[in-house]
């Protein structure tokens, strides 16, 4: 779970705000497209999530860490629960695809023999088995792209944050890569997707945050998930007017 | 809600990460090439300092094993007056030996000495010379006090002494000595200096990988490790090439360091017979500068927190 409660942050060098009084909750297994204009704070709403920035005010929760009062030695441990995809992939160059995934286990000390059982899983889940040995150059760029996403995925993480996935991707790749995102939070994960691209979001049926310069100006579930509280609360109010009528009628017969 | 995960590395994986050291010096090769250059090159200036500083102290060392004072016994005296004088010289302070030379072996001696026959002179003079100790001095830097001592002792009458001599090479060891460890500290910062600086520019160079290791998970160990075999092995090259280097140094120059020692009555020590202690001193020099420069660079790198090191976004 991810909690923002009352966050407000300014940006250290030039003291303009970046977060003000934001208040979000993402809970586990949910999918939530976080939009925004460019400076709008969706990526100092990230930065806070992976503990690169601290917040002025207001409490902030991710997992069983508070941000708030998270010592620096316990930074690495949080990223390991999440997974973090960036606009521009981030692969080492000089790495092949096998090692640029099997890199986020190594980190955290794995044997080589888990190591490549657990890279070839997810590589197969990005459909990317065939190109195991190739270096990021010989990629194309919605395959780096996924090379990103089985990194960011390999360590099991709780959650997958991704900044901009498809901001160097044509449209059919970008529905590509967001489908993949699904298929991802189909098998548990939590998934956070930022993004300005609006035509792509609607494509989804997610929960979007709109941030407008610091502040949540918008929160609209999913459809399904107003379906859901639709039919709760119908569900609700009928119970509440059945124990209504038999009380009534109840009390009718005591007459 | 997930379970707070205990700070665990599971086990850094030293050997991936020694391999990636040395993977980096070869990714790296104009950056491992110059440190290499530069490490090198301040190891043998501070070998060669030490080689000088060896064979001066030798040198003194030689000067201070030879007799440098004569200390004539009075004529006239008894057998006994003359034995008390070299027990009195032993006693002095910073006296090593005392060796008795009757009147009539320095005699010989300084008829040799003048490439004379022996007994050229038999007839036409007498021997002037008196009975006469050699007294050895071990600290040359207390002579003019040891001297003054032999001087004080009773029944000697003169003394013969090269304090000139003794002066000049104690002043010319304390300079050199002063000077050497001048050069090898300030050498040993340049050094360092510049393997922090190297390091430092390899690690901006790869600032981008420095990210991803931050963004899935890594430690600070776990980002130094591999920098700091990076400059590890960089000191062991460097220090085994200074030793090579030190050798030929040697075999080029040795030649002037030896006529030069000769005219002060010495010998230059062979690089051999003190082999074993540079290289020792090379490679812990090299592996000292080369670690201690590249923890340096990292820590300050890294504690760069909301810099450079840490914008992953």
């Amino acid at each position: 779970m991810i909690e923002f409660k009352n966050v407000s942050m300014k940006y250290k060098t030039n003291g303009a705000v970046a977060l003000d009084n934001v208040s979000v909750k993402i809970e586990d297994g949910e999918f939530v497209f976080i939009v925004g204009a460019s400076g709008a704070g969706k990526s100092s709403f990230l930065n806070v999530i992976m503990g690169q920035e601290k917040v002025d005010s207001g409490i902030v929760r991710v997992g069983p860490y508070n941000l708030a009062s998270i010592r620096r030695r316990a930074l690495p441990y949080l990223r390991r629960m999440l997974g973090i995809v960036f606009q521009d992939f981030r692969l080492i160059p000089k790495m092949t695809v096998y090692d640029n995934v099997a890199f986020a286990l190594r980190v955290i000390g794995m044997g080589d023999k888990k190591i490549t059982k657990r890279v070839r899983y997810v590589l197969k889940l990005v459909d990317l088995s065939d190109k195991a040995n190739n270096f990021p150059h010989q990629l194309s760029q919605g395959e780096r792209q996924r090379v990103a996403i089985a990194r960011a995925l390999v360590n099991n993480p709780a959650v997958i944050i991704a900044d901009e996935p498809t901001g160097n991707l044509d449209p059919i790749l970008s529905n590509d890569i967001m489908s993949l995102f699904d298929k991802i939070n189909a098998l548990g994960a939590t998934v956070v997707v930022v993004t300005h691209d609006l035509e792509l979001v609607h494509q989804f049926d997610h929960r979007i945050v709109t941030i407008e310069n610091g502040r949540v100006v918008s929160d609209i579930p999913s459809k399904y998930k107003q379906a859901e509280d639709i039919s709760l609360r119908f569900t609700a109010e009928k119970t509440e007017e059945d124990t209504a009528s038999s009380e009534e009628s109840a009390e009718k017969e005591e007459q | 809600m997930a379970k707070k995960r205990k700070h665990r590395s599971g086990g850094l994986n030293t050997n991936y990460l020694t391999k990636m050291g040395a993977r980096n010096i070869i990714a790296n090769r104009s950056m491992s090439f110059s440190s290499i250059s530069v490490l090198t090159a301040c190891l043998l200036l501070i070998g060669v300092s030490v080689m000088i500083l060896v064979n001066i102290q030798n040198l003194v060392k030689d000067v201070e094993n030879q007799n440098v004072v004569v200390a004539f016994v009075k004529e006239g005296i008894s057998d006994e007056e003359v034995a008390k004088v070299g027990t009195d010289l032993a006693a002095i302070p910073d006296v090593t030996a005392v060796e008795f030379v009757s009147k009539e072996a320095g005699y010989e001696e300084q008829l040799r000495e003048f490439g004379v026959e022996e007994n050229l002179f038999d007839d036409v003079i007498e021997n002037p010379l008196p009975h006469s100790y050699r007294v050895s001095v071990s600290n040359l830097e207390q002579f003019q006090i040891t001297l003054t001592s032999i001087k004080a002792v009773a029944n000697v009458d003169a003394v013969r002494e090269s304090q000139e001599l003794v002066n000049q090479i104690s002043t010319l060891q304390n300079s050199i000595t002063a000077i050497c460890i001048i050069i090898v500290a300030v050498l040993a910062v340049v050094s360092m200096f510049i393997i922090s600086n190297t390091i430092r520019i390899t690690m901006v160079s790869r600032k981008i990988d420095i990210q991803v290791m931050k963004s899935v998970g890594a430690t600070n160990t776990f980002i130094c490790w591999p920098f700091m075999i990076e400059g590890v092995i960089i000191g062991i090259v460097s220090g085994v090439l200074a030793v090579i280097l030190t050798f030929l140094v040697e075999k080029i120059e040795g030649g002037a360091m030896q006529s030069l020692l000769e005219m002060f009555g010495s010998e230059s020590i062979s690089l051999t017979s003190y082999l074993p202690l540079l290289i020792v001193c090379y490679l812990f020099s090299g592996v000292f500068i080369g670690a201690f420069g590249s923890i340096v660079s990292i820590s300050k790198y890294l504690k760069k927190e909301g810099s450079e090191a840490n914008e992953m976004l």
